[in-house]
């Protein structure tokens, strides 16, 4: 048993330190059933956090620098937006406590608002906005087929998903809702097609795990 | 425990131990007006010790789990999120896996009714008294509610700004510190209730002349007083109360402090309302339909001005933890520890097992002199004790 100098207390572990005092003790360990394992610190988050402000900056920078070059100024805000964007998805992806369906979400999210600013300063003809007539249903239907797709891999039916579909479906019948009112013109068959799917396969998810779906929704609305 | 831990081992034996504790094995979702625990379906994990201990679990890493269990060398680590259980509820099912973990290395033991069994899950009356809301099944609405409590004093010194925490035990009789007790006419709790109040006297309180009480939060196991075998939170608390206004402030002038608090307190009267203080906000429909984002920012607001506030220390006695008939030839001793903040820096822990009484200092700040007046004055007293701690020197 190792005593300390000082307060003399009997210190059992491997320290280096009195507990009590924190004068410096040495002498041989008698009794390793109390000893700690040796400091590490898990600090990751700050690490990636800090990478990933450095990518952000560095990738700013060059995709500036490359529009100049190639005189094509116009694009350079989208750019260094989508890139941030990006950058942000993939930060809040490593931190996450987040599954797949919401990290799909988010890049869905990412991935319109780019497409919108890539129409808005390019486009001279800003009164057919390609992103939403063509690109939004094509990516709520590519987002729903993946989040099916993961949750038949895992072989469990995530009721967060619903919702998040829940989430990408609303925001295409309001996308519609608000074309319908100004004109047929604005309507695409392709469009179309994509988003009659997505509301097809997800009428189709509900109906086939109804009970769970039930179940969860008394869970998620109790009072 | 007396020989190294296998971690294969340790693993089947938490399965087992989950089966028999199905309100361990949750995870926690979010609803729209409340969080709710949702039973969990992925594998449990156990991993190997870090000395930060008692950090926030990482969901995600521990699949889900509101619970760790981890090992070094031939040490068992449960941590435990509080809405899960409380220290009653967690030791019975940290015996459990000790118990299973015993068996499945063929140790021979007996269940004498120590451990809960397995088999018990059979009975669908315990069962659903185990996972029953002892709170809300014990909430009286004609009683009174608790008085408000003024702030307590609180200590002011340099803590950690890491995630780090010091955790010194020291291990002793728990006979001769029974003994000591007695001579105060005290029990253990009330006897280190006294010594804390003393030592925060002699270090702190004397030097700033604060005119804010001392204020000790005791956690007590409410399930002695209402009959519960619930296995769900179920812990009240006493705050005693120090102002040191008297003339001479030594050992026994604070141990009747904690002893006059234990009197006025510890009556199935005083725990209802307790009880009624605790659920009855829950109880408003008004309250209940309120989404829970807005809870969330009430409540942070409300713990941030209030929180921790009242309390200046944290001091919790688990009792003796009582195993199988020959588990001490396995098992040396059993630690227990409660969780600090920067606002109440440093708590403290007692568990007893086989004679073995541990005593567990959690503390975030960067002076122990605390600790090392607790530890002198019990050494004074006569009591030999052995000191170990997660400190390397490095810190």
């Amino acid at each position: 048993m190792r005593k300390c100098p000082e307060c003399i207390t009997e210190v059992t572990d491997d320290t280096h330190k009195c507990p009590v005092c924190k004068s410096k003790i040495s002498g041989e360990i008698t009794n390793r059933f109390v000893t700690y394992p040796t400091i590490y610190k898990v600090d990751r988050i700050r690490l990636y956090r800090f990478l990933f402000l450095l990518f952000s900056i560095i990738s700013t920078i060059v995709v500036v620098i490359a529009d100049f070059q190639v005189k094509s100024r116009n694009i350079t805000i989208p750019h260094v937006f989508f890139i941030l964007l990006l950058n942000v998805f993939i930060f809040n992806s490593l931190n996450f406590k987040k599954d797949i369906s919401s990290r799909i979400l988010l890049f869905d999210i990412f991935l319109m608002l780019y497409f919108l600013s890539l129409d808005y300063f390019v486009l001279i003809d800003r009164t057919e906005f390609l992103s939403l007539l063509y690109i939004a249903p094509i990516v709520l239907f590519a987002s729903l087929s993946f989040m099916i797709f993961f949750s038949l891999i895992d072989n469990t039916f995530a009721f967060s998903s619903v919702l998040h579909i829940l989430i990408l479906i609303a925001s295409g019948v309001l996308y519609y809702l608000i074309t319908f009112s100004k004109s047929f013109e604005y309507l695409r068959i392709p469009s179309i097609v994509c988003f009659s799917l997505s509301v097809f396969c997800f009428l189709t998810m509900i109906i086939v795990h109804r009970k769970i779906v039930f179940e969860e929704l008394k869970k998620r609305f109790h009072i | 425990m007396n020989q190294d831990v296998q971690s294969e081992f340790l693993v089947e034996a938490l399965k087992l131990s989950l089966m028999r504790f199905p309100t361990f094995n949750v995870k926690i979702k979010k609803g729209f007006f409340w969080f709710y625990l949702d039973r969990n379906k992925k594998q449990p994990i156990v991993k190997m010790e870090n000395n930060y201990v008692l950090r926030s679990i990482n969901l995600r890493q521990n699949r889900g789990f509101l619970f760790t269990l981890s090992y070094f060398e031939n040490r068992i680590n449960l941590e435990i999120f509080h809405s899960l259980s409380d220290g009653a509820g967690g030791m019975e099912f940290f015996k459990s896996i000790t118990y299973n973990y015993l068996n499945l290395l063929n140790s021979g033991l007996i269940n004498d009714g120590t451990v809960k069994a397995l088999e018990e899950l059979d009975d669908d009356v315990l069962i659903k008294e185990e996972i029953s809301d002892s709170f809300v099944f014990n909430y009286k609405n004609d009683v009174d509610k608790y008085d408000s409590e003024k702030t307590a004093f609180r200590i002011d010194e340099k803590i950690y700004t890491s995630n780090w925490s010091d955790l010194i035990q020291a291990e002793m009789s728990s006979t001769e510190l029974k003994k000591i007790a007695k001579q105060y006419d005290a029990t253990i709790t009330e006897y280190l209730g006294g010594i804390i109040h003393l030592a925060i006297y002699n270090l702190y309180y004397k030097k700033c002349k604060s005119t804010k009480p001392v204020k000790l939060f005791i956690p007590v196991n409410a399930r002695k007083f209402f009959n519960s075998r619930s296995i769900r939170n179920f812990v009240l608390y006493v705050r005693t109360e120090a102002d040191y206004s008297e003339d001479k402030i030594d050992l026994e002038t604070c141990i009747n402090y904690v002893k006059q608090t234990f009197k006025k307190e510890l009556t199935k009267e005083r725990l209802e309302q307790r009880i009624k203080s605790n659920v009855h906000l829950e109880k408003k429909i008004a309250l209940r339909i309120v989404p829970l984002f807005l809870k969330n920012i009430t409540v942070k607001i409300g713990y941030l001005f209030l929180g921790t506030n009242i309390n200046t220390m944290l001091f919790s006695n688990l009792g003796v933890i009582k195993m199988p008939e020959g588990s001490s030839e396995f098992i040396h001793r059993f630690d227990f520890c409660l969780g600090s903040c920067t606002r109440t820096p440093i708590s403290c822990a007692g568990v007893s097992y086989n004679d073995v009484f541990v005593l567990s200092f959690i503390s975030k700040m960067k002076d122990n002199s605390l600790v090392s007046y607790i530890f002198k004055t019990i050494g004074k007293e006569g009591i030999s004790i052995k000191v170990n701690t997660n400190i390397k020197g490095e810190v």
